[in-house]
């Protein structure tokens, strides 16, 4: 995945921004070295956006659909207060392995729960609210984990979508794949639903941040 | 000031986002007729952005250093319930006729603008 903007625009805005935590570091570095898609992990950039969001709207609760290797759930273990939870949902087994490694070996990784399995009869299964819900998993079910991350966001909470500008394919009619028509889709959906307002935010690679109308 | 992403980009981020209000439009549109540098205006994919911030922090008092001609006051305004208020900061007295002029008549009476020297 290519950045939106230049490498060296993106590196000041990494510098000026608050910096990663040292295990978000090591397990980032472990990553790259370990896993054969380590573009997956969100960064210090977007993780930084990610923290302060959740600290913006005072977040106890997180559910997160897709963790990869932990990365962000990390970020928003650190971001939430000592009874925080950071709920997260994942697929892949060896992704997972190398997240709880880091769990473990974090003073907040206490905090964050893996939940195995297709991410949807997790969600199914979950009880609201939660204050943030973060989207980062398979792109052609981006819209049924959007609508059941509705149904489970709290009054005054956050929904975070990301990848949805996808290395600019968004731009594409027709779409060169279901992937990039997936996201097309709910970028469509989300702009134009009545219940919420939306915001692109033009981060890495497009983050949608959605509230409910209040 | 040009976009740090490409223009296709930012209009497919406006497009994609919750659109401005008639009247945040309308201020817009005269700060180009009058006004010499324009696009000092935040534009409505970042008046979007503020709002919304706004909104999840839960915002009830915002500070504004620098109303230039009150779009992004006015997001501020909008993002708001009831008993929100804008306090605003400018020293341009062109900048801040026009926010009075332009549109407070449209208002809802929650914005508060002073005049001060930062």
């Amino acid at each position: 995945m290519k950045s939106l903007v230049t490498p060296e625009i993106e590196a000041y805005a990494e510098a000026h921004s608050m910096a990663e935590s040292a295990f978000c570091r090591a397990l980032r570095e472990e990553t790259y070295r370990r896993m054969e898609f380590p573009q997956m992990l969100v960064g210090p950039l977007e993780g930084a956006f990610l923290k302060m969001m959740a600290q913006v709207v005072g977040a106890k609760r997180v559910l997160e659909v897709g963790m990869f290797t932990g990365y962000s759930a990390l970020c928003f273990a650190e971001a939430v207060p000592e009874d925080g939870t950071i709920i997260t949902c994942e697929v892949d087994e060896e992704s997972a392995a190398l997240a709880q490694e880091y769990f473990a070996r974090s003073p907040v990784g206490k905090k964050v729960e893996v939940r195995m399995g297709p991410a949807l009869d997790t969600m199914q299964n979950l009880d609201g609210p939660f204050d943030l819900i973060f989207i980062d998993a398979d792109k052609q079910n981006y819209l049924n984990y959007f609508s059941r991350a509705l149904e489970l966001l709290a009054p005054n909470g956050v929904i975070l979508i990301d990848n949805v500008l996808w290395d600019g394919e968004v731009l594409k009619h027709p779409p060169p794949d279901q992937r990039t028509a997936a996201i097309q889709e709910l970028n469509k959906a989300v702009s134009s639903d009545g219940r919420v307002s939306a915001v692109l935010v033009t981060i890495r690679d497009g983050i949608l941040v959605v509230r409910k109308n209040g | 000031m040009k976009p740090l992403v490409s223009a296709e980009i930012e209009a497919f981020a406006e497009a994609h986002s919750v659109p401005e209000s008639g009247v945040c439009r309308a201020l817009w549109e005269e700060t180009c007729r009058v006004m010499e540098y324009p696009q000092m205006f935040v534009g409505s994919l970042e008046g979007a952005f503020l709002k919304i911030i706004a909104q999840l922090g839960q915002a009830k008092h915002v500070l504004e250093a620098g109303i230039f001609t009150g779009y992004s006051a006015l997001c501020l305004a909008e993002a708001f319930a009831e008993d929100g208020r804008v306090t605003t900061c400018e020293i341009d007295e062109d900048c801040s006729r026009l926010f009075s002029r332009g549109s407070c008549s449209l208002l809802t009476g929650q914005e508060q603008v002073r005049e001060a020297q930062l």
